[in-house]
């Protein structure tokens, strides 16, 4: 007796849909979630904003404005990698300039973390990868991330109360992006030849560890 | 804590992550509650469950796959935060509190459904919901490994408990 992929996916939906059909609906399941939830999930899912239009309007002309007055922070040799901010908007991007030549696939590593991070995720090289993951995290959740892509243009929005600043990694100009208030975040995007890399991680980490970690990248 | 945004490939990732969060953070507070019997302890879990969400592939549309999906990982999490409070990292599945599956009618779909949850959630998320093995590993905190092992072991679980009511397969 053997129990075959096909049989699965045939049994998949009804099975599915017993164990679903358990499960109370939407209306029953109405739970007036904590503040301390709400605030933490805040960071997640950002409130949709009802906006005016007018609001609506100020943001796009702001957003207009940036794209016009944007400062580079660097000029890699495919890439153009830029961040602005006015307003509680930041913008960052990193464009492929025209003669990027697409080219076998090779994925970037972590080549140092700090003590008690662990692999959670990678993601699988394939024959025709242009975008490779990786991330890492402790017992309670700290993260670090790095992402790593080929020829694609890559452009943010971060609305709220963060800064940029140019650095250099690892012999390259980047883009570090940061809450202006705390430490709960960090972004660092930067292009290396033919890849555009961003590391990011959370509040578990200080700037020096963080920069340590981008500076000991292996190919 | 921007990084968790930052983890999301397009905005396209995050509209489908905030209706996912809108329309079934009840439902999977509701499963986690089931399990955890406290109601900080489901926000917890619901809140982990998020958290593996962020960073993998969502269904592209509401629907009985994303209910799955929402439910599957939050039932994950709150078995695995139940598991670490009663400092019993190996209890046996049945002996959790709010696990007790829908009973088997002898088909393969009622044996699916009546699988132990660790079992019936790597099968779900494999069979219903089309996810890779590593994808499946990243929503449920397992390594792509264990996914395949599990997998295995359901697909035997699934061949005696059928054999064991005669059915032919």
């Amino acid at each position: 007796m053997r129990i075959t992929d096909e049989m699965l996916y045939e049994a998949a939906p009804e099975a599915a849909e017993r164990y679903l059909g358990a499960l109370p609906g939407r209306e029953a399941c109405a739970h007036v979630f904590s503040p301390d939830f709400e605030e933490r999930m805040r960071v997640l899912a950002p409130r949709r904003k009802k906006g005016t239009l007018w609001k609506r309007a100020l943001l796009l002309a702001a957003v207009i404005a940036l794209l016009g007055t944007a400062v580079r922070a660097g000029q890699p040799e495919d890439y153009h990698v830029r961040a602005a901010a006015r307003e509680g908007i930041l913008t960052y991007s990193a464009r492929p300039q025209e003669d990027v030549v697409p080219q076998r696939f090779h994925r970037i590593t972590l080549g140092w973390v700090p003590e008690g991070y662990a692999l959670w995720t990678e993601s699988e090289l394939e024959e025709d990868t242009v975008y490779f993951s990786t991330s890492y995290r402790t017992e309670d959740y700290q993260y670090i991330a790095l992402r790593q892509w080929m020829g694609q243009e890559y452009s943010e929005t971060l609305m709220g109360d963060y800064q940029w600043e140019g650095v250099t990694v690892q012999g390259s100009e980047g883009i570090f992006i940061h809450a202006a208030e705390d430490a709960s975040g960090y972004i660092l995007l930067w292009a290396d030849g033919p890849y555009v890399l961003q590391l990011t991680a959370d509040s578990g980490l200080d700037r020096e560890t963080f920069f340590k970690i981008a500076e000991n990248l292996e190919w | 804590m921007l990084v968790y945004l930052q983890a999301m490939d397009s905005p396209e990732d995050r509209t489908r992550f905030e209706a996912l969060y809108r329309t079934y953070r009840g439902l999977m507070f509701h499963v986690a509650n089931r399990i955890l019997q406290n109601s900080q302890d489901a926000e917890d879990a619901v809140h982990l469950a998020f958290l593996s969400l962020a960073e993998h592939s969502l269904p592209p549309e509401l629907g009985s796959r994303a209910r799955c999906l929402a439910a599957t990982v939050a039932e994950r999490k709150a078995i695995d935060l139940y598991r670490a409070k009663q400092r019993r990292p190996m209890a046996e599945l049945e002996e959790i509190p709010g696990c007790t599956a829908p009973p088997s009618d002898g088909t393969l779909a009622g044996a699916m459904a009546a699988l132990p949850p660790r079992y019936r959630e790597v099968l779900l998320l494999k069979y219903y919901n089309g996810y890779s093995a590593a994808e499946i590993a990243g929503f449920l905190g397992l390594t792509p490994g264990n996914v395949r092992q599990l997998t295995l072991r359901a697909k035997r679980c699934l061949a005696a408990e059928l054999a064991e009511r005669g059915e032919v397969v």
